[in-house]
C-alpha cells in the first residue's frame, strides 16, 4: 500500500501544498492583525490539496485492475497525513497569541478543510470522475482565497476562515468569544487596521511630514458633519 | 483572399468564442457577483465607513476579477489547447488562439470599469471623510490609486493566467500560482518598513490609507499612482507580447525586440513611479473614527 502511494499521490504537488500552508501561517504568526487573510488562503489551500491526493488520470485503466477503489482510496490517503501534520505542526507553533486565543477552532478548520477535500473527491471518484481534485482545488483555493481577502463582510455571513474577531460583543468564531475591540466599519478591509496597542508595533516610522495647526483647522472646517 | 484578411477574420471568430467561454465561466460570475455586492455594500454601508470603503473599493475586482480571472483564463487556455491538439494539424497558429484569449479579458475589465465608475461616483455622491481624504491627496490621485487597483488589476490577473498556461501548462499551478499572488500582494501593501517604495513593482498595492503607527491616522504612502498605471499598462501589454513569443512560428526575433523595449520602458516607468512626485510618508493630521 505505501509502495502504491508513493508512486499515485501527486507527491511534488502535495509538498508544495504543505509547504506552502507553512508559509503562510508562519507569516500569520510573523503579523497577525495585518497577515490574516492568509490563515483563510491556507485553509483553502489544504481543501484543495487533500481533494488532489485521490486523483487518478488513469482512471479508464486503474477501474478495471483487481485492487478496487477503496483499497486505492486508502492507499492514497497517506498524502493527508503530510498535510495534516503539518497544519499540526504550524498552527500549535504559532500558538494562542497570534491566532487570537483559537488555536484549537484554527486547528480544526484545517481539519475540517482537509476531511471535505478527501471526502468530495473520494465521493466524485466513486462517480466515476476521474480528476474530482483538480476541479475541486480550482474552485475551492481562488474562492477561499477571494473571500479571506474580502473578509470585512466577516461580521454579517462570513465564515471563521475569513476573520479574526473584531466587533464588540460579536465573534465570527466557534464558541461566540467576544471580542474586546472596538466596532469596526461593516465592509472595510478590516486588516488595514490594528486597534491601537493590539499586535505587533507597526514597522512605519511615526513621521508626521504634513501637520500644521493651520492646515489642521482647515481640514476639520472642510469636513462634513459628523456621523454616528 | 490573403492570408491577413483570413487570420484577421479567424481572430474575430475566436475572440468572440472566447468571451463567450469566459462568460460561461463560473468562477467569473462568482467574482462579478463578489464585486457587484461590494459596490452594493458601498452605498448601505456608506453611514459607517466614512467614505473608506469607496476610496479602497479595489480589492473587491482585483481579489474576485483579477485573483479568480488568473485560475478562469489558465483553464481557459489549457482548453483552448486541448482542443487545438485533439483537432491535429489545425489551421489556426497558436498565437492566433493567444491573441483571442487575450482579448478575452474585455469581459473582466468591463465589469472592473463600470465598478470603478460606481465608485467614482459615489466618490462624489457621497465625499469620503476628511479624516480618510485630506488635502494632500487629490480626487484624481484617488481615482487613479482606484483604476490601477481595480480596472489594470481585472486585466492583468487572466492576461498572467495565459501567460502560465504558456509557459507552465501543469496541473495545480493557476491554484498555487493565486496563493503565491495573495502572499507576496500581501506583503506588498506598504505595510511594513519606510512605505516599502519598491512596491510599486508589484501588480497589486496601496497607496494611501491607516498606515500609521497607532492606525488612528490615514497615511499617503511613497509612490506616484498615475505613473504606477502607465506602468501596469505596458507590464500588460508586455505579458501579451510574451504570451504570443511561446508560439514558435510567430515572428520570435521581432517579438524578443519588442519584448526587451517594454521591459526596459516598465522597469523606467516602476522607477519614475518610485521616485516622482510622491516619495515620502505623509500622515493625515486628522484621527480617524475607528
Amino acid at each position: 500500500m505505501l509502495a502504491y502511494a508513493v508512486r499515485a499521490v501527486p507527491w511534488i504537488r502535495i509538498v508544495l501544498a504543505a509547504t506552502l500552508v507553512v508559509v503562510l501561517m508562519e507569516l500569520v504568526r510573523w503579523d497577525p492583525w495585518t497577515l490574516w487573510p492568509l490563515q483563510g488562503t491556507a485553509v483553502g489551500l489544504l481543501a484543495g490539496a487533500a481533494a488532489w491526493c485521490f486523483d487518478e488520470t488513469a482512471a479508464a485503466v486503474v477501474d478495471c485492475v483487481p485492487r478496487g477503489l477503496a483499497w486505492r482510496t486508502a492507499a492514497r490517503s497517506q498524502g493527508l497525513v503530510l498535510l495534516v501534520v503539518a497544519w499540526t505542526t504550524v498552527v500549535l507553533h504559532a500558538g494562542d497569541a497570534a491566532l487570537f486565543g483559537h488555536r484549537y477552532a484554527v486547528l480544526l478548520q484545517g481539519v475540517a478543510a482537509v476531511a471535505a477535500g478527501a471526502a468530495y473527491s473520494c465521493w466524485r471518484r466513486s462517480r466515476g470522475e476521474a480528476v474530482p481534485g483538480m476541479l475541486f482545488a480550482t474552485a475551492v483555493v481562488p474562492t477561499v482565497t477571494a473571500w479571506a481577502l474580502r473578509r470585512s463582510m466577516s461580521t454579517s455571513w462570513c465564515s471563521p476562515t475569513a476573520a479574526p474577531p473584531r466587533r464588540a460583543g460579536t465573534s465570527a468564531w466557534p464558541g461566540g468569544v467576544s471580542s474586546p475591540h472596538p466596532p469596526l466599519p461593516f465592509s472595510r478591509p478590516l486588516w488595514l487596521t490594528r486597534p491601537g496597542g493590539a499586535g505587533p508595533p507597526s514597522a512605519l516610522p511615526d513621521v508626521r511630514v504634513y501637520s500644521s495647526a493651520s492646515l489642521l483647522a482647515e481640514s476639520r472646517s472642510a469636513s462634513s458633519p459628523a456621523r454616528t | 483572399m490573403s492570408s491577413t484578411t483570413t487570420s484577421g477574420s479567424t481572430l474575430g471568430v475566436l475572440t468572440r468564442q472566447e468571451i463567450r467561454n469566459y462568460l460561461k465561466h463560473k468562477l467569473f460570475w462568482f467574482g462579478a457577483a463578489i464585486t457587484v455586492l461590494y459596490i452594493v455594500l458601498i452605498a448601505v454601508d456608506s453611514d459607517e465607513t466614512f467614505g473608506e470603503t469607496t476610496t479602497l473599493y479595489m480589492i473587491a475586482p482585483a481579489a474576485a476579477l483579477g485573483v479568480l480571472g488568473l485560475v478562469t483564463m489558465f483553464g481557459l487556455t489549457r482548453r483552448s489547447d486541448r482542443a487545438a491538439e485533439a483537432a491535429g494539424a489545425v489551421a489556426v497558429p497558436e498565437r492566433t488562439r493567444t491573441l483571442a484569449l487575450a482579448s478575452a479579458v474585455v469581459v473582466p475589465a468591463s465589469l472592473a470599469f463600470v465598478a470603478f465608475l460606481v465608485a467614482v461616483v459615489f466618490y462624489y455622491v457621497d465625499p469620503p471623510e476628511s479624516h480618510t481624504v485630506w488635502p494632500e491627496i487629490s480626487d484624481l490621485y484617488v481615482h487613479a490609486t482606484q483604476f490601477g487597483g481595480g480596472v489594470m488589476c481585472a486585466i492583468g490577473g487572466p492576461l498572467l493566467g495565459l501567460l502560465l498556461a504558456r509557459y507552465l501548462p501543469k496541473r495545480g499551478v493557476a491554484v498555487v500560482a493565486a496563493v503565491v499572488l495573495v502572499l507576496i500582494t500581501i506583503l506588498m501593501q506598504g505595510l511594513f518598513e519606510g512605505g516599502q517604495p519598491y512596491r510599486v513593482f508589484w501588480f497589486w498595492t496601496y497607496f494611501h490609507g491607516p498606515y500609521s503607527a497607532d492606525s488612528d491616522h490615514w497615511t499617503r504612502l511613497p509612490g506616484n499612482p498615475f505613473i504606477w498605471v502607465a506602468y501596469l499598462a505596458v507590464v500588460c501589454v508586455l505579458g501579451v507580447v510574451t504570451a504570443v513569443y511561446h508560439d514558435p512560428e510567430s515572428s520570435r526575433p521581432t517579438l524578443k525586440k519588442l519584448a526587451f523595449g517594454l521591459l526596459a520602458v516598465a522597469i523606467v516607468l516602476g522607477v519614475l513611479s518610485m521616485t516622482v512626485g510622491y516619495p515620502e510618508i505623509i500622515h493625515n493630521p486628522l484621527p480617524g473614527e475607528f
